[in-house]
């Protein structure tokens, strides 16, 4: 077996499905310090992101068909996974077995390219610089849905504002950094 | 059952997880079978990803509380659960077992040891990485870093730096530490004003990319402990963003690991 840090993420799932420990290691090592942040961040406790890290690394090696390469790269995957379980924890035990049970329910393939991940990085950084070039009312939803882990009822309550105010502004943030995603996506980046 | 219409309108706030759960599991039945919101929800998690894409230090035993638990059978749950592998005679605990083509009779004790050997392993990489990124200090300020050079390389880059048209890029770690300081000029040259980037020990070097149409171009390697760099970007097309990554030494032809440092022209 080669050096696994020069392995693709795909390589790497594929060992991992394969009950290589040391390939979930390594993926670890690339992504861990990504997951525990945000869940760090939603969290804003150590203990509990530590937990959320454990359970989304965990269930990687568990359940690696569940990555679908065509959906997204590996990190983003996790990501989402991350996110996901750090809002079910700010909000109820309820919610977040509720969404274990739905999860188990669905299967992906395997296979991957990292030259994504190189990308991931520099993506973040341009979607960080249109997050701040947002109007102060969209940018405020956005990172009070995400951050705080809050719904946008939540958010509407939280500001004082109508449902349906905050929703648009979700909407319409979120739209702008879309477009400029797709953008650096379909034309490269020095288009 | 939620339709077409309003599964769309919920998209955006999906990808946040901004909606309760009950309408999330409502939108999740949909786009299960619709491509359209399937790609649209993939589209806007990549935003909601990127939002949230910082890197923090890993807790030291986090690893190893991870390693400790790979052998442990996946939890159970009392909901009915799809069969996902084909024994029709299976407990409901090997139900949830992982789909794979080989190994699954594989001793519990051979992947326990190779655990605590990886755990080592990463303990080592996770060195790596904390030299790194994490002990690196910002700074951004041209002129005080402009200090840290030889005479021959500040003349070079003075004299850059008062070209017409040059522009300075700043790259930064994912944890927006400021490493490396670029001038860059209309002619395609540039060169390194400053940097914070560690001193890589071992057979590693730092290497300059530029992203051009969304691809890595190896700009040079730039050594353990980068100090006075230039280069010279040749074709038409310039760089919009610059990145640098750790590379074996003599550099590589395409990155071989995630970018340490990033910076928009």
């Amino acid at each position: 077996m080669e050096n696994l840090q020069d392995v693709s993420d795909a390589q790497l799932v594929t060992c991992v499905a394969r009950y290589d420990d040391g390939a979930l290691a390594e993926i670890y090592r690339r992504h861990g310090g990504a997951v525990y942040g945000l869940a760090r961040r939603v969290l804003n406790n150590n203990t509990e992101a530590e937990d959320v890290t454990q359970e989304v690394f965990l269930r990687l090696w568990n359940q690696p068909e569940r990555f679908d390469p065509n959906r997204g790269t590996l990190r983003s995957f996790l990501l989402t996974q991350s996110h996901a379980r750090a809002v079910d924890s700010v909000r109820s035990h309820e919610a977040r077995r509720n969404r274990e049970v739905r999860e188990v329910e669905a299967t992906a393939r395997a296979g991957y390219d990292l030259q994504n991940e190189f990308a991931d990085l520099i993506m973040s950084e341009e979607v960080q610089r249109a997050l701040a070039k947002l109007p102060v009312d969209e940018r405020r939803a956005i990172e009070l849905a995400y951050f705080q882990g809050l719904t946008y009822v939540k958010v509407a309550e939280l500001l004082d504002e109508p449902e349906g105010t905050i929703k648009s502004r979700i909407r319409n943030g979120m739209r702008r950094m879309r477009h400029l995603l797709s953008e650096y996506e379909v034309q490269g980046v020095d288009s | 059952m939620m339709n077409h219409d309003e599964a769309h309108d919920l998209l955006e706030l999906a990808a946040l997880d901004a909606i309760e759960s009950s309408l999330a599991e409502q939108l999740e039945a949909h786009v299960g079978g619709c491509s359209q919101c399937e790609h649209e929800l993939d589209a806007y998690r990549r935003v909601a990803t990127s939002l949230g894409n910082s890197v923090d230090e890993l807790p030291e035993t986090l690893w190893t509380s991870i390693a400790s638990r790979l052998h442990e059978r996946p939890p159970v749950t009392s909901t009915t659960m799809p069969l996902l592998v084909s024994d029709s005679k299976a407990t409901s605990a090997s139900a949830l077992a992982p789909v794979i083509s080989i190994s699954a009779g594989r001793p519990s004790w051979s992947r326990r040891a190779r655990t605590a050997v990886s755990a080592v392993a990463f303990s080592a990489a996770a060195a790596i990485i904390a030299l790194s990124v994490g002990l690196a200090n910002a700074n951004s300020h041209v002129a005080h870093l402009q200090g840290q050079l030889g005479n021959a390389g500040q003349v070079a880059v003075a004299s850059a730096l008062d070209t017409p048209g040059h522009v300075v890029v700043n790259l930064t770690s994912s944890t927006h530490q400021s490493l490396a300081q670029f001038v860059m000029l209309p002619s395609g040259q540039g060169y390194l004003i400053g940097s914070t980037l560690p001193t890589l020990v071992g057979d590693k070097t730092y290497q300059l990319w530029g992203i051009v149409k969304g691809q890595p171009v190896s700009l040079g390697v730039m050594g353990q402990h980068p100090k006075q760099v230039a280069f010279t970007m040749a074709g038409p097309v310039k760089p919009r963003v610059l990145a640098v990554t750790v590379e074996p030494s003599g550099g590589s032809t395409s990155p071989t690991s995630g970018p340490v440092a990033v910076g928009t022209v």
